[in-house]
Formats: structure tokens, sequence, C-alpha cells
């Protein structure tokens, strides 16, 4: 319960990019948005921002780490989206072995800053209410901490490519991404590529003009973290492969958004000691200015 | 719309509306009224941001965009010197795509060797298709000021170089009183 309290506590003050955009009262730009953990095709207008304040964490037998995480983006162009993300309170240093994972898979892996550009390089709008659209996503990561998992942690380059329809009632996303660390003097974090999948439906009562914006989700991530190296030699307790599925909700009001899910890992093989995950979940709010 | 087609005599009339109507270009002709056909938007925020930027544009004074339909409605006050370029650029400015759109407007009408234009602007003008089964009164030299109904389909420049269509579904005298704009009802 007190972690509970702490950790609202943590994401009602942790809003900046929120609180500077009431302040500022730009024109509000449009902004697509999705699941919480899955790839997407979020779009975002030209000269428009965004800020997302996320908190997310898992459950593991080794313990129950929390991350929050602050995303800012600025729409170049509808095509093209600068992004910055960060960690607010890292706390990898709660427990000794922390996941391999970006967790929300569009705002960077735990502890690590990230700094990214999404281009939307396809985009077809068939008919009224229907976009088909296909995004690449390439970041650059720099580690928070200097050691994760007893690696000497170095920088990572991400790319990921998504590709989705969005239409008044039914959403898709299909992705896949990778993730790979540079060597630190002798030691190296294993890459992580990944797939994720989103299926979503907006009942036919949030269609209508006044009503919110409410859509579920039903997500899917398999992960398959490569083995770290440790004085060029490779960890027996690194690595492996999990797949997670589990429901998300997204609603939006206006300028803001709030979406939360959970997911739970349907298979999971870990090599070593590594601590298994019960499961995971997130909580984002989103602005749009 | 129409009853400002009821206004309109068909035959031999046409010539004596023209000299009836003439008028000294002194007022700058405008948009009055946008219904622009929008494709790709499916959620609210996406209605809310372009809904806020139409609302910003010089002269308008009411916007309104409607999910389900896929529509951008604005309301211009008169001599608001917006386009519906303007329009349409928000609408990509957006990440979403414009299609035709349904205007009602301000123009000098005039004649332009085989071609019939209607300037809404000094450089807005558009190839003025008169309603089936009418045609133009004869202009004077200087033109005709009219107030127009129609649609303008989704590229704003034709093949040939030549200024886009407007297909005018009605039209009266400028000084003719307009039907009152209001919202789309949801």
């Amino acid at each position: 319960m007190k972690t509970d309290t702490r950790t609202f506590r943590r994401l009602a003050l942790s809003l900046p990019g929120a609180a500077l955009a009431a302040a500022w009262s730009l024109p509000v730009g449009a902004s697509g948005h999705g699941p919480v953990f899955a790839l997407a095709t979020p779009t975002l207008a030209r000269g428009a921002w965004s800020s997302d304040t996320a908190a997310m964490g898992l459950q593991t037998s080794a313990g129950a780490p929390v991350m929050f995480r602050q995303m800012i983006g600025y729409g170049l162009t509808p095509d093209l989206q600068l992004n910055v993300s960060v960690p607010l309170a890292p706390t990898l240093d709660r427990i000794a072995a922390p996941p391999r994972s970006r967790l929300a898979a569009m705002m960077g892996a735990w502890g690590e800053a990230e700094a990214s550009v999404m281009w939307r390089f396809h985009s077809r709008a068939p008919r009224i209410g229907v976009r088909r659209e296909s995004t690449l996503l390439l970041g650059f990561a720099t580690p928070m901490d200097a050691r994760r998992n007893g690696v000497r942690v170095g920088p990572s380059v991400h790319l990921a490519l998504v590709t989705g329809y969005a239409s008044r009632s039914w959403y898709w996303w299909g992705g896949a991404g990778y993730e790979y660390y540079l060597p630190r003097n002798a030691d190296r974090l294993g890459a992580l590529p990944y797939l994720t999948a989103a299926l979503g439906y907006r009942p036919a009562y949030f269609r209508n003009a006044g009503r919110p914006d409410w859509r579920g989700f039903l997500e899917a991530v398999a992960e398959f973290p490569g083995r770290n190296r440790i004085a060029g030699r490779t960890d027996p307790n690194s690595g492996g492969s999990r797949l997670l599925i589990g429901p998300s909700v997204l609603g939006l009001f206006g300028a803001w958004g709030i979406g939360a899910g959970m997911l739970w890992p349907v298979t999971q093989h870990l090599n070593g000691n590594q601590p298994g995950e019960r499961y995971r979940w997130a909580v984002n709010v989103s602005y749009w200015f | 719309m129409n009853v400002l087609n009821h206004l309109l005599p068909r035959s031999a009339g046409l010539a004596t509306l023209g000299a009836a109507v003439l008028l000294p270009i002194t007022a700058q002709a405008a948009l009055l009224e946008v219904r622009q056909t929008v494709f790709g938007m499916d959620c609210a925020p996406c209605a809310y941001g372009l809904q806020r930027a139409l609302r910003a544009l010089p002269g308008a004074r009411a916007a309104r965009v409607r999910l389900n339909d896929g529509t951008a409605w604005v309301a211009f006050r008169p001599g608001s010197p917006a386009t519906l370029e303007q329009i349409r650029t928000l609408v990509r400015n957006q990440g979403f795509s414009p299609r035709g759109a349904w205007v009602r407007a301000e123009g000098r009408l005039y004649r332009q060797g085989p071609n019939w234009l209607i300037e809404l602007t000094p450089t807005v003008r558009y190839r003025a298709i008169p309603p089936q089964g009418l045609t133009w009164p004869v202009p004077p030299p200087d033109g005709t000021r009219l107030r127009v109904e129609g649609t303008i389909p989704e590229g704003l420049r034709k093949r040939d170089g030549g200024p886009p269509e407007l297909r005018v579904t009605s039209f009266a005298p400028e000084h003719a009183r307009p039907p009152t704009a209001t919202a789309p009802h949801e």
C-alpha cells in the first residue's frame, strides 16, 4: 500500500510536459494513439507537440520494479516525428536482475534515455474514417546506469518497423524491433529482438459524437533477449525468450488521453537463474499541444 | 439552395440578370462556408485538433469536424481572406487526406476566352461550371458579382495548368439575402 501511494505521487508529480502545455495554451495538434505495450503508428500534426508520462512495472520472483518515463514528441511533418524519452525515477538498483525489455515498445528500455525519429513512410486513406499506414522507428539510447545485470552497459541503437490499420471501429498493428547494444570495455548487453501485435476495437456507443472515445486492445509481445557478455565471456544467466498477452484500454478526451494495460506470460524460457516474470503493467497519460 | 435557384430566370432573363446586378468591384470576394470531406480521421483527438486549427483561420467564425461523416465544416465572416487551399493544407498537416469540398462563396463571374471564371480573390479563381441546363448570363465588361454554391473536386490544379473547377449548383446576385450558416447537426 505504501509503495502504491509513493507510485501514485511520483506519477502525479511527473507530468511536466502536460503542465507546460496547459500553461502555454498553444493550438492543439491532433494525434492518433494506440496500444500501451505494442508498436503502433501514432500521428502527430505538423508543428504539434505531445507528452506521454508513463508508469510501468512488472512482478518477478525477485521483486517488483517500477519505472517512470517521460516522452516528448514533436511533429516535424505529419509523417516525421521526433521523440525524446527519459526515465524519471530509475529503480534498477532495487532488484538484482532487471528485465531485458522495453515494456512500452515505443518509449525506450529500462534505465535508458532515448532519442528517436519516427517516419511514416506509407499512409493511405481509402475512405472516411479509415487509414492504413506503416512507420519506421530509429532510436539512439544511452544508459543512465553504469551496470545492469552485472554488465557494463553501452549505448544502443533501436530499429523498429510497424504496419497497421486504423478505423472508426477496428484497429490492428503488427511490428518488429531490434535493439543492439554497443560493447563497453569487454562487456556487452545482449541484443533485444522483439515482435508485437495489437488488435483493437471501439464499441459503437463510443463512435457517436459527444461521447468519450474509448477503445480496447488485445496486445501480444514476444521478446528474445540475447545473451550478455561479461569480460568477454558469455553470461549463462542471460538471454531467453518470452511471450506475453493481455488487454489494454485507451480513453481519449479532447487533447488528453489515458491508457492502461497488463500482460501475462504465456511462455517463458529464461537461461540460468533469471527470475521469471509473473505479469507486467503500464499506465500512460498523454497530452497533445 | 433550391430557393436560390428560384431567383433565376431561365431564358432571356438571364441576360437581364447580369445587367441588373452590375456593381462596382469594391468589396473583397471570399469564401463564406466550406464543408470539406476528409479521409483517414479515426479518433476524437484527430477531430479535436483539426477543429481547433480551422477555428484559427483568419475570418473563421465557427468550425466543426464530424468523424463519422468525415467532414470538416467552417463558416467565415464576409471578406475573410481564407482559401480552400489553406483548409486543405491544414487537413494534410494533421496527417489526413482532403477530398472534394462543398463551398458557398461570393465572387466575380467573368468570361476569359472560351471559359467562364469566378474570382474569389485576385489569386483564387475557379472555372465556373454552371448548373445543368443553365447558361451564364452575359456579364458586363468587369464581370458580375454572384453568391455561388457548388463543389470543388479533390485536386486544385487541372492537368492543363488551368484553374480548378467549381461545379456550381446554385447562384444568386450578391445582394440576395443568404441563408444562415449553421453547423451541421451530429
